[in-house]
């Protein structure tokens, strides 16, 4: 069983010990989206006074669109695609009416905002899940921690959660404080001049901005456990090096796989469960409802395997914490 | 006297290799115990045995549970300090004690900041600030600041200089120990723990050789100061123990008092060094 208090002051020990890494992480990619967006106005200013007011105000629109929304900052990029996000617009606005409720859209654009935080910081997660339970044997704290009243499951678990949740909750909260600081600065950076007073407002959707991604944390938390708990369990195994451990025993597993059976069911099957992937599908799939179906119904093995799997790794982490003190 | 560790045929195997082999142990409450061997002998791996931080063959019991399925538990009413190196680098002392506030039920936050006001050591210092005697003191802070029924500490002082030494003996019986506690210690010096034991196990190659009281020790070994010209007289003794002094030799016998002692030179009670070295020979 896990008390409660205890698990709340494990997390913070988390936090105390990672939270450089916790906050560094977004508050660069935050730096570069914001240098970013600088160097777009910029150039979207210089490249509009010497061009038509009419053009002009379309391409401030959707500079203005895209650098709020997160999407690629690239001015030629922008330039190139001012048309097909005109049409974009259109046809969101078709599918909310469609839908009848904003929060069941998600567009690619929008949500690869918080995907590059997403990304960035499951990458450093999964880092830190391979470095916490070995660092504290290689350093001989872990004889410290078990000195204090704390169950090794207790320990385990707030890991497992620090980095499954934590991670990308403070990635989100720096995406969100990031995205004000964009939109300030877009609207005040872009000349009022060149902008057309009858053109749409700037689109904020709150459903991208907020409750999408508190609904992949939560998803992610359990299609992707199996990556989680896995890397915990190489934490605690290995001897000297958990990243090899993490990469090579599957791999070598898919090479004999495919060497013996000539399919590679255990590889897709981990691919398929990456956090990234999942990423990766939520950017294609628009639809609330169709991205459930596809995880909840279409893919319910999937998840349940991989909750059972990783259920079985943390055990097995539990053990080995239980029982290995030493590296070697 | 209750007992408060009890150990029977405690075996732990690192794959062929016996650290322990069929350990049998009994520590009643209320002592201060020296668990002393050489490099490798076992002294860690039975401590981290009853410490419940691996597992084991054999029957153990520490305050009547068994470590290694209640840990937790038997934590709440332990203290164990297990060398000087053993704090996280990263952490703050202040983040230190928090931590053993939130967690520990018998953490007394007070008394440990009260303890660490009287040292150099500022709450807000990190651990890899501090010298290791500093390290050491902070460790000690949180171990005499939990209520606890027991102090197991291992190697405590390894590294130390003598004033930190000392002074970690003192404030070790002067703020922690009293007759309802028990403390095990595990050190290589043995002359600065010899004045505080009450009760002496020697462990070799996984196995204890010796287990008994200061009382009894005095009572079952001598150490009699032998002239040149008497040693034939006490090697007919059996001494299991015997080192070249100037003008004689030291011998150190196990048995009854023999009252032909006082004849063959001067008799007193062995150092435990010397009966270290004596049993471990």
């Amino acid at each position: 069983m896990i008390n409660f208090t205890t698990l709340i002051m494990n997390l913070k020990r988390e936090f105390w010990e990672n939270h450089r890494i916790l906050i560094t992480l977004p508050l660069i990619i935050s730096a570069l989206m914001i240098l970013a967006a600088i160097g777009t106005v910029i150039y979207s200013n210089h490249s509009n006074a010497i061009t038509d007011s009419d053009s002009a105000s379309t391409i401030s629109k959707n500079v203005t669109n895209e650098i709020t929304s997160g999407v690629s900052t690239d001015p030629s990029v922008l330039d190139l695609n001012k048309k097909s996000n005109t049409d974009k617009n259109t046809q969101l606005e078709s599918d909310v009416t469609a839908s009848g409720n904003p929060s069941d859209e998600v567009t690619e654009n929008n949500f690869w905002y918080i995907g590059i935080y997403f990304a960035f910081c499951w990458f450093i997660a999964l880092f830190y899940l391979l470095n916490s339970l070995h660092s504290d044997r290689s350093d001989r704290s872990i004889l410290f921690w078990k000195s204090m009243p704390v169950s090794d499951w207790e320990s385990i678990f707030s890991k497992y959660l620090f980095a499954s949740l934590a991670f990308a909750f403070f990635a989100m909260i720096i995406a969100w404080a990031n995205s004000i600081v964009l939109y300030g600065l877009v609207a005040s950076g872009i000349n009022p001049d060149l902008v057309d007073p009858n053109a749409e407002e700037m689109a904020f959707d709150f459903a991208q901005m907020f409750v999408w991604p508190l609904i992949v944390i939560g998803i992610t938390w359990l299609w992707s456990s199996i990556w989680f708990s896995w890397a915990l369990f190489c934490s605690a195994r290995a001897k000297r090096f958990p990243v090899l451990l993490f990469i090579l025993v599957p791999t070598l597993y898919g090479f004999v796989e495919k060497l013996i059976t000539g399919q590679n069911p255990l590889m897709s099957f981990v691919i398929a469960h990456s956090p990234w992937k999942l990423l990766s599908y939520i950017s294609k799939e628009p639809r609330l409802g169709d991205f459930f179906q596809y995880l909840f119904i279409d893919n319910a093995g999937g998840l349940v395997a991989s909750i059972i799997i990783s259920t079985g790794l943390l055990y097995a982490t539990t053990w080995h914490r239980a029982n290995r003190i030493e590296c070697e | 006297m209750n007992t408060i560790i009890k150990a029977k045929g405690v075996t732990k195997l690192y794959g062929g290799f016996a650290a322990l082999n069929n350990v049998d142990l009994d520590i009643p409450a209320g002592r201060i115990v020296g668990l002393i061997g050489p490099n490798g002998a076992g002294k860690s791996t039975l401590l981290r045995c009853m410490m419940g931080m691996t597992n084991h063959h054999g029957e153990l019991s520490v305050m009547s549970m068994k470590p290694a399925e209640s840990r937790r538990q038997l934590m709440q009413k332990v203290a164990y300090i297990a060398d000087t190196a053993v704090l996280p680098k990263w952490i703050r002392v202040a983040q230190l004690l928090e931590y053993a506030e939130g967690v520990h039920p018998n953490f007394d936050r007070k008394r440990a900041e009260s303890f660490l006001a009287k040292t150099q050591i500022k709450l807000k210092s990190k651990v890899s600030t501090l010298s290791k005697g500093m390290t050491t003191q902070v460790h000690l802070a949180i171990a005499i600041s939990i209520d606890a029924k027991l102090l197991v500490l291992d190697e405590p002082t390894l590294g130390l200089d003598i004033l930190y030494r000392k002074q970690f003996y003192e404030q070790l019986l002067n703020d922690f120990f009293d007759e309802q506690r028990t403390i095990i210690i595990t050190t290589h010096q043995v002359e600065e723990v010899e004045a505080l034991l009450s009760d002496v196990v020697f462990i070799q190659q996984g196995k204890i050789v010796l287990d008994m009281s200061m009382e009894e020790l005095s009572e079952r070994f001598y150490q009699v100061e032998v002239s040149n010209d008497r040693i034939s007289e006490a090697s007919k003794l059996n001494p299991i123990y015997r080192t070249k002094t100037l003008g004689g030799e030291r011998i150190i016998i196990e048995g009854s008092h023999n009252s032909d002692l006082p004849s063959i030179g001067t008799v007193t009670t062995p150092s435990i060094a010397d009966l270290f070295m004596a049993k471990m020979a």
